[in-house]
């Protein structure tokens, strides 16, 4: 059985806490603003330096859920954001695949256990779990704006792996929202293309969990992977 | 992917400690050891149980030392 508990604790730790609330650009940040998440009624018998409990963890991740969508009026919209100059990639202006699926994969980190727990979790008037689904059907779609090709034989490494092994890490933790919903259609088009990029050429250091986790996830399900 | 899983394991160099080709940095704790005891209760103990048992060992080395490295202030 997953002890969902330690899962969502790590599924947090992953996630780069990047402010991305609404609020003006120049609010100050010495003092926190009303309307600023703020650890409330702190536990330090659970935790003796932070007092942070899962409660705590939950209540961050929707936080940053709710300002990552109210850049979200659609379906459609992809999870992209207000740039900080400078710091911020693609600089041309222009937006480009691997931000979409980065914008994707990693506020799932946060949505997906709070999805576990409530499939129907609506935030901004979307439906968090139908959003996700959209954007994952949209990977599939060759007309699209979130379309990822197939990798490529032999292939180079990219970040599209890095995303993927992330993206198996959220459909594993929260299955029955992330992914039991698709047709088999959906499914068996989800699965080639990430085990594409599973099966594909890696790097030789952290970066083989990510193939360790899209190749477990549909080897699970049934799906012919690699193995020897 | 065993081949995968096992490469990763054998980038345990003791102590908590893995190397991310070629550095020991915060890689071996928030990728290897995180991953690693993801991926184990995800996965491994079910299908893969001695790897599985692998990482959690490891991870289990990490508290002779690791919590030693940040002072109070969390510096």
């Amino acid at each position: 059985m997953i002890r969902f508990g330690k899962l969502f604790s790590v599924s947090l730790l992953l996630v780069s806490l990047v402010w991305m609330s609404c609020a003006p650009k120049n609010a100050l940040r010495k003092e926190v603003p009303e309307g600023v998440f703020q650890v409330e009624n702190p536990d330090y018998s659970v935790s003796p330096y932070t007092g942070l409990t899962r409660a705590h963890w939950k209540d961050a991740a929707l936080y940053l859920l709710e300002g990552a969508f109210c850049y979200i009026e659609e379906l459609d919209d992809p999870m992209r954001f207000p740039k900080q100059p400078g710091k911020s990639y693609p600089q041309d202006g222009s937006y480009n695949v691997t931000e979409n699926l980065e914008g994707l994969c990693r506020t799932l980190f946060m949505a997906a256990p709070l999805l576990k727990e409530d499939p129907e979790l609506v935030i901004n008037g979307i439906q968090v779990g139908e959003y996700y689904r959209h954007q994952m059907k949209m990977l599939l779609d060759p007309d699209g704006p979130m379309f990822i090709k197939h990798m490529s034989q032999p292939g180079w490494i990219s970040q599209i792996l890095v995303e993927f092994g992330a993206l198996a890490i959220s459909m594993s933790v929260a299955p029955e929202v992330l992914w039991e919903p698709f047709d088999q259609e959906t499914k068996d088009a989800l699965a080639a293309l990430m085990i594409s990029y599973g099966n594909g050429p890696t790097v030789g250091s952290n970066w083989r969990f990510f193939n360790i986790f899209v190749l477990s996830f549909y080897q699970e399900r049934g799906y012919d992977i690699d193995e020897p | 992917m065993v081949e995968y899983i096992e490469k990763s394991l054998d980038q345990y160099r003791g102590e908590g400690w893995y190397n991310d080709s070629p550095a020991y940095d915060f890689y071996s704790m928030w990728s290897f050891q995180m991953y690693g005891k993801l991926w184990s209760e995800l996965y491994g103990e079910r299908h893969y149980p001695e790897y599985a048992s692998a990482f959690q060992a490891n991870f289990s080395d990490l508290s002779d030392n690791y919590p030693y490295l940040l002072m109070k202030t969390g510096r």
